[in-house]
């Protein structure tokens, strides 16, 4: 075993390239000796913070991070109780503003016609009222969005493509009045290059809400157009029909 | 938990685990003022700072529970994962990074002077032992912590060998350790 001694002071200040600080955490996980050295040098670095003056948080900081916890906690209890879909597709990833307004002025009054008591009717309202603010909060985050308004037996329904501003979140399509699909098929939604090379980005199914949020796993760039199609198949190629796509227009330059 | 904002740290992470959303409000109104300054002193950027710390805290709900009492203690751990973000952030954003040494100084110098009446006695004693290192053993200290270079980047601008980034690095926290700890401040790994 080569120790990392040599490298902890670089290590503690994140002095190192990802790939060496990898190595030096792969290291720590099994030296005991080296891990206490480390450990008495991030005491001192984890002292540098202390150095810069204070400086106000924005007063929404608090109210976002509270907010996405919260929609976590409502996410995982709606994906107990549908292990099929990922929880990022039941919550968090924001939306369209215009379905959310639209729901959250009915849907409410929709949840508590429902036949249950009055005490499950309103955690019913609270739950989907979270699993909303979750989604206006997203819209609040900012970044870019192109709409897709649904053709044909689709129309009524649509999709907002939204590129998150925050680093490392994935794009992600919010939907809304998705009608139901017979058993076996499935919507997916497509990047189109400019060169007509479909790339498949998310498969899912309606999961019966007003408004549902579904991440899409490619990122965007290098693409002009974003469609959705119904699928018989989770994979291969397009073969059915295009229910609703947008051009997905590049930023003006600066 | 009766009144979350008096419970110490070692609770709150606990509760945390537990995703208790009071603790995570109660860590955040302990060290979300610290977060954001240290993500806004790394990438000079209201905005981007403020998802640093938001995807900051959201990381630490989501991992509270492989937090480790013996790796350091929380406000540490908090720290660690803001400075990485912020630092990831950094480098993918490489115009935001300062115009060599001159302007990662001129930034340090302006933040020295900023707000330095609210600075309490804690921060004003951990800021004199920074201060009391040689400026050589400083300045690629905070180059390294606070500007997100690598070792490499800092031996080609600094224009010194890798060797003396290194030691440099060794012999500067060695010599804060010792200040810190002659200046009694040297923090319990708990509240």
């Amino acid at each position: 075993m080569t120790h990392v001694t040599d490298e902890l002071e670089l290590y503690a200040l994140g002095a190192l390239t990802p790939m060496d600080r990898a190595r030096v955490t792969a290291h720590l996980s099994e030296c005991p000796a080296c891990r206490e050295q480390a450990r008495a040098i991030d005491e001192v670095v984890q002292e540098l913070p202390e150095t810069l003056p204070g400086r106000e948080t924005p007063g929404r900081l608090r109210d976002r991070i509270l907010a996405s916890a919260r929609a976590e906690l409502v996410a995982a209890g709606a994906s107990r109780r549908d292990p099929r879909t990922p929880w990022t597709a039941r919550v968090l990833r924001p939306a369209l503003a215009v379905a959310v307004v639209m729901w959250l002025a009915v849907g409410a009054a929709a949840v508590v016609n429902e036949n249950l008591s009055l005490s499950s009717q309103l955690r019913a309202v609270a739950a989907e009222r979270a699993y909303y603010e979750a989604i206006v909060e997203g819209i609040r985050q900012g970044g870019r969005w192109w709409y897709m308004a649904g053709k044909d037996d689709w129309t009524g329904s649509g999709g907002t493509l939204i590129a998150p501003r925050a680093e490392g979140r994935p794009p992600f399509v919010v939907f809304h009045d998705l009608p139901a699909l017979p058993q076996g098929q499935l919507y997916t939604i497509w990047l189109v290059s400019s060169d007509n090379t479909w790339v498949r980005g998310a498969n899912f199914r309606p999961d019966g809400k007003g408004v549902q949020a579904v991440d899409v796993t490619a990122p965007i760039a290098g693409f002009d157009r974003c469609a959705v199609t119904i699928e018989n198949s989770a994979w291969g190629r397009r073969a059915g029909p295009v229910v609703m796509e947008s051009r997905i227009v590049a930023p003006a330059p600066q | 938990m009766a009144n979350t904002s008096d419970q110490p740290d070692d609770v709150l992470i606990v509760a945390l685990a537990a995703r208790d959303l009071g603790a995570l409000a109660a860590l955040y109104d302990r060290y979300g003022r610290l977060a954001y300054a240290l993500a806004y002193r790394i990438l000079g950027e209201g905005e981007a700072a403020e998802d640093v710390v938001h995807d900051a805290y959201i990381s630490a709900w989501r991992g509270a529970a492989s937090y480790r009492r013996e790796r350091g203690n929380v406000r540490g751990w908090l720290m660690s994962i803001v400075h990485h973000r912020a630092v990831d952030v950094l480098r993918r954003k490489t115009t935001f990074r300062p115009a060599p040494l001159e302007a990662a100084a001129e930034r340090a110098a302006a933040d020295d002077t900023a707000e330095a009446a609210e600075r309490n006695v804690e921060h004003q004693t951990v800021r004199a032992a920074l201060e009391g290192l040689p400026q050589a053993q400083r300045r690629t200290i905070e180059l390294a912590y606070f500007g997100g270079y690598t070792h490499v980047e800092l031996a080609e601008l600094m224009g010194v060998p890798l060797g003396t980034v290194k030691g440099r690095m060794r012999i500067g926290l060695q010599k804060l350790r010792r200040a810190l700890e002659l200046q009694g401040t040297h923090r319990e790994q708990s509240r």
